[in-house]
């Protein structure tokens, strides 16, 4: 569990970024004339901390084949759509809401989870180099 | 049993010598031990019994309650069990990387990432291996021990 936490509490972080860039690439091309106040700015960390709801439910302490990870990331990127329409539009809004809107916000929503991953990535590759890096100083050593 | 320690010069070469009637169980377990500490393993393959220099070996694994050596090409098992051997090799460069897995670290090629917060080790003779996740700490922490010497 505490490994679980640790990793969500990265993705959180990265993903309210990520929804910080997404809302004004969103905001700037659908309405660029709206208008808000400071509550605006809690709006990425609201949707990052529903966004992390399946993420707790789903973690996994058996370690899964490639498939099964797949599999788990496709549920998981669906499950975190249906949330965040669910409460960023509403029941009511969702049957009047322009269809073209509500296919930009799930495109946002999977940019910003795949934004979230190839972060993740990229930390990996650069934690791998460094392990790599000590590895060869510790084989030079014992040679 | 009696244990006695001799000092000898300088000139002389270090050796142990054991006085028994008989070379019994006992005694092949201690002549064992030592090869051990010297860096041999033994190993069978079927009947045969070899021994295996440690710094042959790329992993140790254990499967279905047995353990194997894995060499470059080869593979041997063991009578001991993974931890008895990670016991022994946690100094000589191994590092338990799974529930089941001593890797020999001199064997390593490179670390790269895979899924899930795991990691692959590309080994000297082109197979991968994977970290679990729950072992990375401790191959970090051991590698930093080993840079700080």
């Amino acid at each position: 569990m505490k490994e679980c936490l640790k990793a969500s509490a990265g993705s959180f972080f990265i993903s309210v970024a990520l929804i910080n860039l997404a809302i004004y690439a969103l905001g700037s091309a659908l309405e660029p004339d709206r208008q808000f106040g400071y509550e605006a700015f809690l709006v990425p960390w609201i949707y990052g901390g529903l966004a992390l709801l399946p993420t707790l439910v789903m973690y996994s302490k058996r370690e899964l084949t490639v498939k099964q990870e797949l599999v788990r990331r496709g549920i998981h990127l669906m499950t975190i759509e249906l949330i965040l329409i669910f409460f960023g539009f509403g029941p009511e809004r969702i049957k009047q809401e322009d269809f073209g809107a509500l296919v930009f916000f799930c495109l946002s929503v999977a940019a910003v989870y795949g934004g979230v991953i190839l972060i993740q990535w990229l930390l990996q590759m650069r934690m791998a180099k460094q392990m790599t890096e000590e590895l060869i100083k510790f084989q030079k050593k014992n040679a | 049993m009696q244990i006695r320690i001799r000092k000898i010069g300088q000139e002389e070469k270090e050796y142990i010598e054991i006085g028994c009637h008989k070379e019994d169980e006992n005694v092949s377990e201690i002549v064992q031990f030592l090869k051990e500490r010297q860096g041999n393993v033994r190993a069978y393959q079927g009947e045969r019994q070899y021994e295996i220099p440690v710094v042959d070996i790329f992993y140790i694994e254990a499967v279905d309650n047995r353990t194997y050596l894995y060499l470059a090409e080869e593979n041997y098992e063991a009578k001991q069990k993974l931890y008895e051997f990670e016991e022994l090799l946690t100094k000589r460069g191994f590092v338990r990387i799974s529930k089941s897995m001593l890797l020999n670290l001199m064997k390593v090629k490179a670390i790269k990432p895979a899924l899930n917060g795991r990691f692959l080790c590309q080994l000297a003779n082109g197979e991968e291996v994977i970290i679990s996740r729950k072992y990375v700490p401790e191959l970090k922490a051991r590698l930093k021990r080993y840079e700080r010497g």
